[in-house]
């Protein structure tokens, strides 16, 4: 079988020791982030990402990697014993992580969420080698005009799933636009909203404004509100989940990995996403709906695996059209690019080793993700009695050395309290970040297509429409704002 | 009556994002807009400013029908909340304004010891040993290991 061949290829990647220790790094690094508070994976692999310059990018990938899905391991942990999401994917595992650790089953939760995350990404991987060879070959067919549809489906898809209000979700996607506009423009050389600063010819760095607006905004919210930060205390026991527990869990475990695969994969999805729609559609199926928000492990098991099969969903529309879906898989763009290569359709057969390398490497890091969540737990429950105001300052550390240490220059650091200071004031008007990154950093794409396509359609915007792939992407986007200026808000799910 | 904060909110973005929008609108004018089937520089971004000037008056409008004064109080008392972000905000300043003659170790560590101490209100020995460590630990990890070029004082560290 091709496929198999092809893993076989990549479990040899995978498992040559200097990916091993960065894949286990990657994991090691990730669930530390997903235990922290206010440190979520975007801003570390930002961070790492300067640290990866000497790898080669097979290594560089796969540590990034680990980070992004480990963080979905860790975040539940903080869910679960404090109280407060360790990222924003984790935020239902609150709701009944929280009451089985009041009534003093932290272990089973703990254990179930672990276990949940392990199935989960193990299915979403299977999901993704399977899914991703023949969705490549597809977008071979893809000319200049179907890839701006797809961008603007992207675009408008984070928009119609962002929490609050559709209204400003488009508002901060066109803001991170005009920002991608900023610096020298390809095509013409000129130099473009720069007020004649000379550090903007570059363009607006993505990396200053992620440290910025993930790090050093969220480190300033919650400087504004007093957290009450209890950890659980008690002796955590009995990690492993009873049958019962397993018997109420089992649908819902495959439910969660198969619906957060899904909303992985499409354009402005994603784990935090996942998760929020998980909990709600289980709440809905169950035969007790009032439990929920009680403790049931049932609103752990769910959430948890969306979140992680819905990591490995969202590496599809990256590896094989080369185009990030949200946030974080911009970010991993970034680092193939920095790295010299670029995803998209070709990339399964130019570069087979880097493919199948970063896949097989999934479920090597799943694995070792288990053993971190299980037997090292005490490990990350210490890590969680740092009291915040030690905490925060660290953190602020990280994102500054992140902000500077990609070009070297301390410009990048204004960027990052400038867009800090903006985060976290756009928060509190409602406003969220994640469609302004998304649409910051494919901005330069999103333009180029589509000058090249009213250069081939001969200036006529009609070219959008007569090509029938780019005229269902654009059918659905207009669906979708359709619908949502008569709904206006997506139902809140809690 | 006064405005409850979202209104404010609104009202403020609203006007915020329209300027924006109007800001690179006028700049694409002048980058020129090209033709349809050549755009030019100022093409798209002339469109993305047009719609943002459109989205944020949907924000805007609604916010001048209702209520309409605010209680200069309820401003002021807030302001208390808002100490401790600003002085994190100063020492982010502080920060940028000072690694590049006092080096990365010696801002990192009054960095931290302004944070821990001053805003955080905490001991001295725990002040000192977090930012002794963070000094020494960032400058190990990320130039020593990682082979970040950080900025150097007069002293080489």
């Amino acid at each position: 079988m091709d496929v198999l061949q092809h893993l076989i290829v990549g479990f040899r990647v995978a498992l040559e020791p200097m990916n091993l220790l960065l894949c286990f790094l990657g994991c090691l690094g990730g669930t530390l982030v997903g235990v922290l508070p206010g440190f979520g994976p975007t801003a570390a692999m930002a961070l790492l990402l300067p640290g990866t310059f000497h790898l080669s990018p097979v290594s560089a990938i796969i540590m990034l990697s680990g980070i992004y899905y480990g963080a979905m391991y860790g975040g539940s942990t903080t869910s679960i014993l404090v109280n407060i999401p360790g990222e924003t994917a984790s935020v239902m595992t609150c709701l009944d992580g929280y009451q089985m650790a009041r009534k003093g089953r932290a272990g089973p939760a703990l254990g179930m969420a672990a276990f949940a995350s392990f199935i989960a990404g193990t299915i979403g991987v299977i999901g993704l080698m399977l899914l991703a060879p023949p969705l490549a070959r597809f977008a071979l067919k893809f000319g200049p005009p179907e890839y701006f549809s797809l961008m603007l489906l992207g675009l408008t898809m984070v928009s119609y799933l962002s929490q609050g209000s559709m209204i400003k979700a488009f508002i901060m996607a066109g803001l991170g636009l005009l920002l991608s506009f900023i610096g020298t423009d390809i095509i013409s050389g000129v130099s473009r909203f720069t007020f004649d600063f000379m550090e903007l010819r570059e363009g607006v760095g993505i990396i200053p404004v992620l440290m910025g607006v993930f790090g050093v905004g969220e480190i300033l919210s919650n400087a504004e509100e007093e957290m009450g930060r209890e950890v659980f205390t008690q002796k955590i026991k009995g990690l492993l989940p009873s049958l019962k527990d397993w018997m109420d869990s089992k649908w819902a475990l495959i439910r969660g990995a198969l619906l957060g695969f899904f909303l992985g994969i499409l354009p402005g999805g994603g784990a935090a996403i996942a998760s929020f729609m998980d909990y709600a559609l289980e709440k809905r199926l169950s035969k007790h709906p009032e439990l929920f928000g009680t403790g049931t492990i049932v609103g752990v098991a769910g959430p948890e695996s969306a979140n992680n099969s819905a990591t490995a969903g969202a590496f599809i529309p990256l590896l094989t059209l080369g185009i990030p879906g949200n946030a974080v898989t911009a970010l991993l763009l970034g680092a193939f690019m920095i790295h010299g290569t670029q995803p998209g359709p070709l990339m399964m057969q130019r570069t087979p080793d880097l493919f199948w390398g970063i896949i097989a490497s999934m479920y090597v890091g799943n694995i070792i993700l288990l053993i971190l969540n299980l037997p090292l737990i005490g490990m990350w429950v210490r890590i969680l009695k740092i009291p915040y105001p030690i905490l925060s300052p660290l953190i602020l550390l990280f994102c500054i050395v992140g902000a500077y240490s990609l070009n070297g220059n301390l410009w990048d650091i204004a960027i990052m309290i400038f867009f800090g200071v903006l985060g976290h004031v756009m928060r509190k008007a409602g406003f969220e970040g994640a469609p302004m990154i998304l649409s910051l950093v494919i901005g330069q794409m999103f333009e180029n297509a589509f000058r090249q396509s009213l250069l081939i359609g001969d200036g006529s915007f009609l070219i959008f429409i007569r090509r029938p792939i780019s005229a269902a992407l654009i059918a659905i986007s207009v669906f979708l704002i359709f619908t949502a200026a008569f709904r206006r808000k997506i139902p809140q799910t809690n | 009556m006064s405005a409850s904060p979202l209104n404010q909110h609104d009202r403020l973005s609203g006007v915020i994002g329209m300027l924006i929008g109007l800001v690179f609108c006028i700049g694409s004018v002048s980058l020129g807009l090209g033709e349809i089937h050549q755009p030019g520089p100022g093409f798209l971004p002339f469109l993305v400013g047009a719609v943002l000037v459109c989205l944020s008056a949907i924000i805007f409008i609604p916010t001048l029908r209702k209520e309409k004064s605010v209680h200069r109080q309820e401003i002021g008392r807030g302001l208390r909340k808002y100490r401790k972000g600003g002085l994190i905000v100063l020492a982010l300043v502080f920060y940028n304004f000072c690694i590049g003659f006092l080096g990365f170790s010696l801002t990192t560590f009054l960095f931290v010891v302004f944070l821990i101490k001053i805003v955080e209100a905490q001991g001295w020995t725990r002040t000192l040993v977090t930012a002794l460590c963070s000094a020494a630990g960032f400058y190990f990890v990320f130039q020593s290991w990682l082979m970040l070029d950080l900025p150097t004082g007069p002293w080489g560290f």
